[in-house]
């Protein structure tokens, strides 16, 4: 049926990576370029008297020393508020502020400028605590409160609800702070260009975010802001706003100096200044009928957005839609705050909100199944949404197939779930469980935003096509993807495509690359341009043949005389004059979403998923071994199968450090941790074997039926273990990490300062 | 900064710089420690006396009753060697699950136990050898037990101008069993929370005689006597085991820190060695 589309194409980008030739943002250089460095706040929260730079710039080798002062346009950017500064000017507001840049000859000198610039505080009481935070006599991070962002779902009545119900069960989660790990740490170049404008390479994953915020900075129109993207060495959300920042300051200095200033953050430095996942308090209630229906649920849940707004709203806003997780539940309230206080910000991560509400929910569910002496499958597939069903925000799931029940049974089947229930193994210490967890998950932006997403085709007389598109490649396979969706519908072969770089000048804006949303939204707009492209080589050939009957059939251009392959089109198509470039756009189908009211329709479609754990846990040391994991997702439809099912071995190595391993440990605002010595993340051989799944239901909206799978893969691993933790050992643990202290004593003790 | 590194090539030349005493001067091994706080700049040599070059530092002998090793011999080294797989088994299973490869390939013994760090790999192994160390000054050498180098985290009594020339590690007897377990959160690339060896000679199951180290809980790395006292004469069985494990965990004087907590550190000991008793007697379910 399918050339190209559906089939495990090799990735488009492989030979350059695998062979060192890929250019990342640290491997470029320019004649004349200056290193810069980066003074950073030595407080968590404080006010600033006085900066002194005189003696750094007079040191040998130094060509600038900028502060806020030097900031020709807005002093601060943002993504959604703008109240990050490039360089703190009134207070530093958490330890990884910059206060000041300096551009010298060398990485060396511009280091030891930094240690000549006096700055003079007034230590501030800061506050750690969210829930701290929300009390009105805190210490205040911004003027206006420490209250980022309030959401809300309400439906029925959950009073009327509880009432009705034979069990209540309250219980309190608790999540952690993480970092991305991405393995390449932030590094931008800016250039000064003699169109008065500044030209920016870097790791920047939302190119049109940060060209639009370095212009503000700078005073400039944003068409004098060109940003080209290099390739992402993982970003997993990482890369937005603390970009945004670096390229800022690179770009101030670029101007100042007139020459190209690179900017490279050290591990060290990246860990200290980037943002990180959210931490949560989840307060769940769930009622419950003795036969197993849900009657209510309500939650308070509260999310520590650190110093700065990033991403909050929207993080918060997934976590308050989908806090009811898959289910069907009649009444339901949910209330969602997002909290300033002087940690590290925390912002987008791949799952963006969803892996610490799942957290609780998928917990909560395996705590409801046991309290009624229920298989957790069993009691999910009870009250898991079906098709027509109406969702926790009110919205009627009928436009796609619900696939919640089928990605149960087939992790249900596939790790062997009722054989290993009743009889899990391990003797002695060595207690071995099994657990589950599933979810729905709204895919692309949803009300967060305008979802639309263009892709340029251009094909040049020798028939090879150019795309450009503005999405980011960091590993999820988006080029592969559009060179796929082009080949199909093109009848080219995918060897004459090339995607070029995501360049702001060239390609057009389509939104950050997030929410999971490039294959649906990219892909959409790739289709449509390559069957405008198609419309234009068909109108040629029926110039040519004066004809009015041509069509596109099995990869190509078919007339009643004769078939044309896509080259032969392409040349009829250039001997007669036709322009061959096009832009097509994809806009998402409508949604609403009612603050007011706490109801809508959020998102225009869903994915759903569901992974199993089985694990062994060593009773005497606490440590928890992961053996198998069955991971079923609902794709819509996959573009590219093996990259789909490296999305899930991905996620699901990941989620695992989520679960076990990772904690960005923080003490009043100052990180204990500072490199992968102290932050471990998973080795290869913590990673189990690994069974991927692919369920394909096609979407009536997305390219091909494709939808989403980058982020449900990797926001179920960690309650899966955790209620594979409980069947093993009969503990319940609701604290993430679930670490060797966590499962051995119950409790995580806090630790001191370094 | 700037940093002066020396490679000599003999080992006269390297006690000649040492004697010189200058300020700032660092041994470099493999660098795996050095190089990362250099980096932090928690260190700011000046001078960096770079040993990989000299060759006589760099050697595995068979000495009859024990093994000589060369500073300058590697982690990935010691796995590769016969002798030291067969006669200083608990080196060997210390080396095994020492840093990652890229580590082992730099990483040297002499390094190891130079940079004193508590939860040093090498050190509770040597110490249930029984090892010793040759310190090398210009017109002098002496032998100490290992057990008297290491005086607390990152210090101990190498004087400026000596260099640790040699590990000498006696052979295990026929009869003689141990392990080497460390805990941590992972499986590869761990800094221990915990680590445990032994060393037992058995007569049958009774125990002859014991020596038993501790890593990660106590300033420096510690035998833990009392525990070999109470399991010299007695016979391996579960109580004796559980009531070893016991002794452990209350003689070990652990503290809190980012790698772990007090408590949690107590309890490990008791539970590593248990579990390594356990395999000396051949149940092994680790």
């Amino acid at each position: 049926m399918f050339r190209y589309v559906n089939k495990p194409v090799k990735r488009v980008d492989a030979v350059a990576k695998v062979t060192g030739k890929a250019l990342f943002a640290e491997d470029i250089k320019f004649p004349g370029m200056l290193y810069g460095a980066v003074l950073r706040a030595k407080y968590p929260h404080a006010r600033i008297i006085s900066i002194n730079t005189e003696k750094a710039g007079k040191l040998k080798g130094v060509f600038a020393v900028i502060t806020a002062a030097d900031i020709p346009g807005s002093k601060t950017v943002g993504n959604v508020k703008k109240d990050q500064p490039v360089f703190a000017f009134d207070k530093v507001r958490y330890i990884g502020d910059g206060i000041a840049a300096v551009a010298a000859v060398d990485p060396d000198t511009a280091r030891r400028a930094l240690n000549l610039i006096e700055v003079e505080y007034e230590v501030l009481p800061g506050v750690f605590d969210p829930e701290e935070a929300m009390k009105e006599d805190a210490p205040k991070v911004h003027d206006d409160g420490n209250i980022i962002v309030y959401h809300k779902v309400r439906k029925g009545d959950v009073e009327k609800g509880f009432k009705e119900a034979d069990i209540v069960i309250e219980r309190e989660y608790r999540t952690q702070f993480i970092e991305h790990s991405y393995i390449e740490p932030e590094a931008v170049v800016a250039k000064p260009v003699d169109y008065g404008g500044v030209e920016i390479w870097g790791c920047i994953q939302n190119a049109f975010t940060t060209q639009r915020n370095v212009a503000a900075v700078l005073g400039l129109d944003m068409s004098k802001v060109r940003i080209i993207q290099t390739p992402l060495g993982g970003s997993f959300g990482g890369k937005d706003d603390v970009m945004t920042v670096m390229a800022a300051r690179a770009a101030l200095l670029a101007l100042k100096t007139g020459r190209p200033v690179k900017l490279v953050n050290t591990r060290e430095e990246s860990m200290r200044e980037s943002y990180k996942r959210h931490p949560y308090i989840l307060k769940y209630k769930l009622g419950l009928k003795k036969d197993g229906t849900i009657t209510a649920l309500e939650a308070m849940i509260i999310a520590d957005g650190g110093a700065y707004a990033s991403t909050t709203s929207f993080v918060t806003w997934r976590s308050t839609v989908q806090a009811a997780g898959p289910y069907r539940v009649p009444n339901v309230k949910v209330d969602t705050y997002g909290v300033y206080t002087n940690n590290p910000y925390t912002g987008a991560m791949r799952g963006f909100g969803s892996p610490q509400a799942n957290f609780a929910i998928e917990s909560l569910m395996d705590e409801a199944a046991a309290e009624l002496g229920m298989d957790p499958i069993e009691f999910r597939l009870k009250n898991c949404l079906r098709d027509g069903d109406e969702t926790a925000t009110g919205q009627k799931l009928t436009r796609h197939k619900v696939s919640i029940a089928e990605v149960l049974q087939r992790v249900r089947e596939a790790i062997d779930w009722d054989r290993l229930r009743k009889e899990p193994g391990g003797e002695g210490h060595i207690k071995r469980g099994i657990g589950i967890a599933c979810s729905l998950r709204g895919a692309s932006l949803g009300a967060e935003g305008v979802d639309i997403a263009g892709v340029e085709l251009k094909i040049d007389s020798d028939a090879s096509i150019s795309v450009e598109a503005g999405l980011a490649e960091m590993g999820q396979g988006i080029k592969t993807v559009l060179a796929q969706v082009v080949a199909e519908e093109l009848g080219a072969p995918i060897e004459r495509i090339t995607i070029h770089p995501y360049d702001t000048s060239r390609v057009p804006d389509s939104g950050p690359t997030v929410a999971s949303r490039a294959t649906i939204v990219g892909g959409g707009a790739a289709r449509d341009a390559a069957i405008k492209m198609r419309n234009i080589l068909l109108e040629a050939i029926k110039e040519e043949e004066k004809t009015e009957k041509v069509w596109f059939e099995d990869g190509f251009y078919v007339t009643e005389k004769r078939k044309y392959s896509f080259e032969e089109a392409v040349n009829i198509a250039v001997r007669r004059g036709r322009g061959l470039n096009v832009v097509g756009w994809f806009k998402a189908p409508a949604i609403n979403w009612d603050e007011e009211k706490g109801q809508g329709t959020p998102y225009f479609t869903y994915v759903y998923g569901a992974q199993a754990a089985y694990v062994e846990v060593d009773t005497e040391t606490g440590k928890v071994r992961v053996l198998k994991v069955a991971a079923a997702h609902e794709v819509g439809r996959a573009i590219n199968p093996a990259m789909a099912k490296g999305q899930i071995y991905g996620g699901v190595a990941m989620a695992l450090g989520y679960g076990l391993l990772e904690e960005f440990e923080v003490d009043e605002g100052v990180p204990l941790v500072s490199n992968f010595d102290d932050y471990n993340i998973p080795s290869s051989l913590d990673v189990p074997e690994v069974t991927a799944i692919l369920v394909e239901n096609p979407d009536p909206d997305g390219p091909f039926g494709a939808k989403s799978l980058g982020e449900p893969t990797n926001e179920l691993l960690a309650p899966a273990i955790a209620n594979a933790i409980y069947h093993a050992t009969g503990k319940r643990l609701r604290e993430l990490p679930l670490s060797l202290e966590m499962v051995l004593l119950g409790r995580k003790l806090r630790r001191r300062k370094k | 900064m700037e940093i002066e590194v020396i490679s000599p090539r003999t080992i006269d030349e390297v006690l000649e710089i040492l004697e010189k005493k200058r300020e700032g001067l660092r041994i470099l091994g493999g660098g795996t420690d050095l190089v990362v706080r250099i980096k932090e700049r928690t260190i700011r040599p000046k001078y960096l006396l770079d040993l990989s070059k000299v060759d006589e530092l760099h050697f595995i002998e068979d000495r009859g009753d024990y093994i000589a090793i060369g500073s300058t011999v590697k982690i990935g080294e010691l796995l590769e060697s016969d002798l030291i797989k067969s006669s200083a088994p608990v080196l060997y299973e210390a080396a095994k699950v020492f840093g990652s490869p890229q580590i082992r390939n730099l990483a040297t013994i002499g390094g190891n136990i130079g940079n004193s760090s508590p939860v040093a790999d090498t050190m509770p192994a040597l110490y249930v050898h029984g090892a010793s160390l040759i310190l090398k000054r210009k017109g002098g050498e002496r032998e100490i037990p290992i057990e008297e180098f290491q005086t607390g985290p990152g210090t101990n009594i190498l004087m400026e101008d000596e260099l640790i020339f040699e590990v000498r590690v006696p052979k295990v007897k026929e009869n003689e069993k141990g392990f080497f377990f460390k805990l941590g959160q992972r499986k590869a690339l761990i800094i221990a929370k915990v680590s445990v060896a032994a060393l037992l000679e058995l007569d049958g199951k009774t125990v002859k005689n014991a020596r038993v180290a501790l890593g990660a809980v106590a300033p420096r790395v510690i035998r833990a006597p009392k525990t070999e006292e109470f399991l010299i004469g007695r016979e391996l069985d579960e109580e004796t085991m559980r009531e070893a494990a016991h002794i452990a965990a209350s003689e070990s004087s652990p503290i809190t820190d980012l790698r772990s907590t007090e408590s949690y550190r107590r309890y490990m000991v008791g539970s590593l060695l248990y579990k390594g008793l356990r395999r000396l007697v051949g149940c092994s379910d680790t």
